[in-house]
């Protein structure tokens, strides 16, 4: 089971290490001095760490559900492409973990999460269902790569995993609606208390996850590494898929801001409002554009949905529309407050400074403001890099032990099914 | 039957003047840090239509604004309770919303849950105005707080535990602060609240805050009008309520009023 190794592979590896090694040098900064290094405050409390973290919990949804969905549908071709989803997965999840870590202020008590919380918290439950949600992905993977199982029977196998995509479907959409309940049942924050939250989580959790995987198959591609599963039958698949996400996603989304801007007057109208044509418009027409518009087109288009190229620049353009709309979920919402009146929150910035604050001045803010500053976007980018440094040891790990199934058992004529 | 404690504060807005007196009381008492208030007080127009405290006109033409005092509302169904996930923020049996800074995360769910918008995080280490250094002005039973943790009104705990009124209450140079037992029907805010139609603020989210608001003469007068016009009885009971000389003395005025009823 020895790793494949490519020179380029070599220096991507190095690569990723290094930003993941900035990101967290910055992360120590971040404990000595605390979060007044980030561009959050009093106002718009949740910024960059917990949209990335709703992100990469979505990130990690198409692959779970894809490859669960390949034993539960006995879709046998689907099936050969568990191994690269599971990967995907267990990483991004890994990643969503470690979002949360930088964005606490004590993360070294993460543990009184476990020890004696409060079970109405819908955090204590994300922090449950994320550790089921991985414990279930490492065994998968225990199970389809691990050289114990690999000597037992391909039954024996397909029955465990069998049993753990029963396991691990139902985890993977409670994932999504629980962090999406983490938004969703906050009565104070009118323009998040939809019940459309889950479903509008569900669905672009898919389509970042399907475009993840997208992604994941032109670089296999284009190195010439032979990743499992991730041929011209499963891609067709994928982009089906991806395709009919993108639309349910598009009317989820729709839905949502129709019933809030129709009536007016409310505060969930003046938030829409914030979005479709005020100060946060570009963000959200940039988002229907590159996340709804343009990958659809792709997707489509018989020019292009079957060029292996088009479909990764589809699977690229979604996963920039879904983080663009975690942060159109997020922040319009934060910078909305229910009492709005002079002088403001008190921001709790004072002696140092922020993009949108000159230290030593008024602490009151009327207005929100926030823009991620440069330690934040290192640490983000750091937990960015750990996680596609994740996924490229999980992918090279797939191969090696594909490359051995496939010589062992070209000798008994078997089909290659894992 | 004897009902549980339920501490509550009741600010009379016809009296308060709005000199920050309440905020600074508390910020001192409690240490807390530069950057962050408990306590505050916001300047709303008097209609609360118009955003950022512009004032507002009425219709005759003068300028119509409020100042509205404004800190935790110890909410009884209190929404940062239930998100927070260590169980750090708790319902004290006397109904005081407290926080356990020794085990609180940081994570800010309580932040982004309160409908208020009152409760701050200390982003840094927690810097007081220099001259605290060497001396602590404040309460020395108040917990220091690291950084990393949020904070927020605890009712001054540490001084109502002993009887004492919070530091806001007893600061109040204009009497417009009334601390006692909401669930006492006999207690001064309970009183107050029945004979001058105490409202609770933005009680639309339903988190039952233990807060109320005496609203000033010109609102009381505009409600009782309403109320005429609706189910009426009640209002028709106290005609003077809107025509007699509101509160120009201390609060005895509230108990010759009471008792004139």
């Amino acid at each position: 089971m020895t790793p494949i190794k490519t020179k380029t592979g070599t220096v991507w590896i190095w690569v990723l290490g290094l930003i993941a090694l900035v990101g967290f040098g910055m992360w120590i900064r971040q404990l000595i001095l605390g979060l007044a290094v980030t561009g959050m405050n009093n106002y718009v409390s949740w910024g960059l760490y917990i949209i990335t973290f709703a992100f990469m919990v979505g990130l990690s949804a198409g692959g779970l559900i894809v490859s669960s969905l390949a034993y539960i549908l006995k879709l046998e071709h689907l099936k050969q492409m568990a191994p690269v989803g599971i990967v995907a997965a267990v990483a991004c999840v890994v990643g969503a973990g470690a979002m949360i870590l930088v964005d606490v202020g004590h993360p070294e008590r993460v543990l009184n999460i476990l020890l004696g919380g409060r079970l109405t918290s819908p955090i204590k439950w994300d922090f449950f269902i994320l550790a089921v949600y991985l414990v279930v992905g490492l065994f998968e993977l225990y199970v389809m790569l691990s050289k114990k199982w690999l000597n037992r029977t391909l039954a024996a196998r397909e029955h465990a995993l069998n049993i753990l995509a029963w396991i691990g479907f139902p985890v993977a959409i409670l994932v999504h609606s629980i962090t999406a309940w983490i938004f969703g049942l906050q009565i104070g924050r009118p323009f998040w208390n939809t019940a459309l939250m889950a479903p509008i989580f569900l669905s672009s959790a898919v389509v970042s996850g399907v475009g993840l995987l997208l992604l994941v198959a032109f670089i296999g591609d284009k190195y010439k590494l032979p990743i499992p599963g991730l041929d011209e039958q499963n891609r067709t698949f994928l982009t089906k898929l991806l395709s009919s996400f993108i639309l349910l996603d598009a009317f989820f989304l729709f839905c949502d801001l129709f019933t809030s801007v129709y009536a007016g007057g409310t505060a969930e109208a003046s938030t829409a409002a914030k979005l479709l044509t005020g100060n946060m418009a570009p963000l959200f027409w940039l988002e229907i554009i590159l996340g709804v518009v343009a990958p659809f087109l792709i997707l489509v288009m018989t020019k292009t949905k079957r060029s292996m190229g088009w479909q990764a620049v589809a699977g690229v353009l979604v996963m920039v529309g879904v983080f663009l709309k975690r942060i159109n979920i997020i922040l319009p919402n934060l910078l909305q407050l229910n009492v709005p009146y002079a002088p403001g929150v008190s921001t709790g910035r004072f002696s140092t400074s922020s993009p949108f604050h000159i230290a030593d001045q008024s602490s009151f803010a009327v207005v929100g403001n926030y823009f991620p500053t440069l330690s934040e976007v290192c640490i983000t980018l750091g937990v960015l890099a750990f996680v596609a440094l994740l996924i490229t040891v999980g992918i090279r790990l797939t191969m090696a032990v594909e490359k051995e199934e496939s010589v062992a058992e070209a000798g008994f004529h078997e089909i290659n099914v894992v | 039957m004897v009902s549980k404690k339920r501490l509550g504060l009741v600010i009379d807005l016809e009296r308060c003047a709005g000199c920050w007196t309440c905020a600074v009381a508390c910020k001192a008492e409690n240490n807390v840090a530069m950057g962050n208030w408990w306590n505050r007080v916001l300047s709303p127009p008097g209609k609360e239509q118009s955003q950022y405290g512009i004032p507002s006109l009425t219709q005759d033409g003068s300028v119509d604004m409020i100042f509205r005092p404004y800190a935790c509302m110890h909410c009884q169904n209190a929404a940062c309770v239930k998100v927070c996930p260590t169980g750090a923020t708790y319902k004290r049996p006397d109904g005081i919303t407290a926080q356990d800074y020794s085990k609180c995360i940081g994570c800010r769910s309580c932040i982004a849950a309160c409908p208020y918008n009152v409760r701050v995080f200390n982003w840094e280490k927690p810097v007081q105005i220099p001259a605290y250094d060497s001396d602590h002005v404040g309460n020395i039973d108040v917990p220091e707080r690291p950084k990393g943790v949020v904070e927020k009104c605890t009712f001054c705990m540490e001084r109502t535990d002993k009887g004492e009124l919070p530091a806001c209450v007893a600061g109040c140079p204009s009497h417009a602060r009334y601390f006692g037992d909401l669930n006492d029907p006999n207690s001064e805010v309970s009183k107050l609240i029945s004979n001058r139609t105490g409202e609770k603020y933005k009680e639309e989210f339903g988190t039952d805050p233990s807060v109320y608001y005496l609203p000033t003469r010109q609102r009381q007068t505009l409600r009782i009008g309403v109320a005429t016009k609706g189910a009426g009885l009640a209002a028709l009971a106290e005609p003077q309520t809107s025509s007699a000389p509101f509160y120009t003395g201390q609060c005895c005025a509230t108990v010759e009023r009471s008792e004139s009823k």
